[in-house]
């Protein structure tokens, strides 16, 4: 697979939604056709909760 | 629900083991809350994203894609017939480097069950297969940081 990696901008977001998921409880929001992240809230609506990945417990 | 899930099997293997579908338990589980979240999932998503159900042997087989980023990963999750007692297995089947939290078959490192933190184990009276989606969508965003830094980007759970 030929890896396309992430602009500064984009990583920046991306590590910004994942520790604010991890550390505070962030959602992060996945778009609902693709599944690629579209961004992160503090709180999902109920219609979007498929699509926002919130308290997912994980070991890693 | 047959009309759900595909008869196929992914190896051919056959099996003597009681699956998933062989206990009463199991199929009301699957028709009561897996099979409905995965419709709620698949709804509005473009078709090859949407979550496949098959049956394997005595497990049931979810077969997806996910894109957190700019590369696209198919995915497989597990549902032993010891679930929801016992977390789903998801692995890549698309290539990885080997990073951190990727065991055998790259075999993703999602659930710690001995763990005294809860935000490590699997719980089966509160997640369903869409969990392990989601989980899998995570760890896929942190390899993608990970491959381009060298650093996984959150804390390791004890």
């Amino acid at each position: 697979m030929d890896f396309r990696t992430l602009n500064d901008t984009e990583r920046r977001q991306l590590v910004h939604a994942l520790r604010g998921n991890a550390d505070q409880g962030l959602a992060i929001l996945m778009d609902r056709r693709n599944t690629s992240f579209v961004g992160y809230t503090d709180e999902a609506p109920d219609e979007e909760v498929i699509n926002a990945i919130k308290s997912v417990p994980c070991h890693y | 629900m047959t009309a759900l899930i595909a008869k196929t099997t992914d190896d051919g293997q056959r099996t003597t083991d009681m699956g998933l579908l062989d206990s009463e338990a199991g199929k009301r589980r699957l028709l009561a809350i897996e099979i409905p979240v995965i419709e709620q999932y698949n709804t509005g998503r473009d078709p090859e994203y949407r979550i496949g159900v098959h049956r394997a042997g005595g497990s049931v087989l979810l077969r997806y894609r996910l894109k957190p980023a700019h590369n696209d990963y198919g995915l497989e999750t597990r549902l032993l017939s010891s679930y929801p007692t016992v977390p789903p297995e998801t692995r890549v089947v698309s290539p990885l480097k080997h990073c951190p939290h990727l065991l055998e078959g790259q075999t993703l490192c999602l659930w710690r069950q001995g763990s005294t933190r809860a935000t490590s184990r699997w719980d089966p009276a509160r997640f369903t297969c869409i969990f392990a989606v989601q989980a899998a969508w995570r760890w896929l965003a942190c390899y993608e940081i990970w491959y381009d830094t060298g650093d996984w980007p959150i804390p390791e759970a004890k």
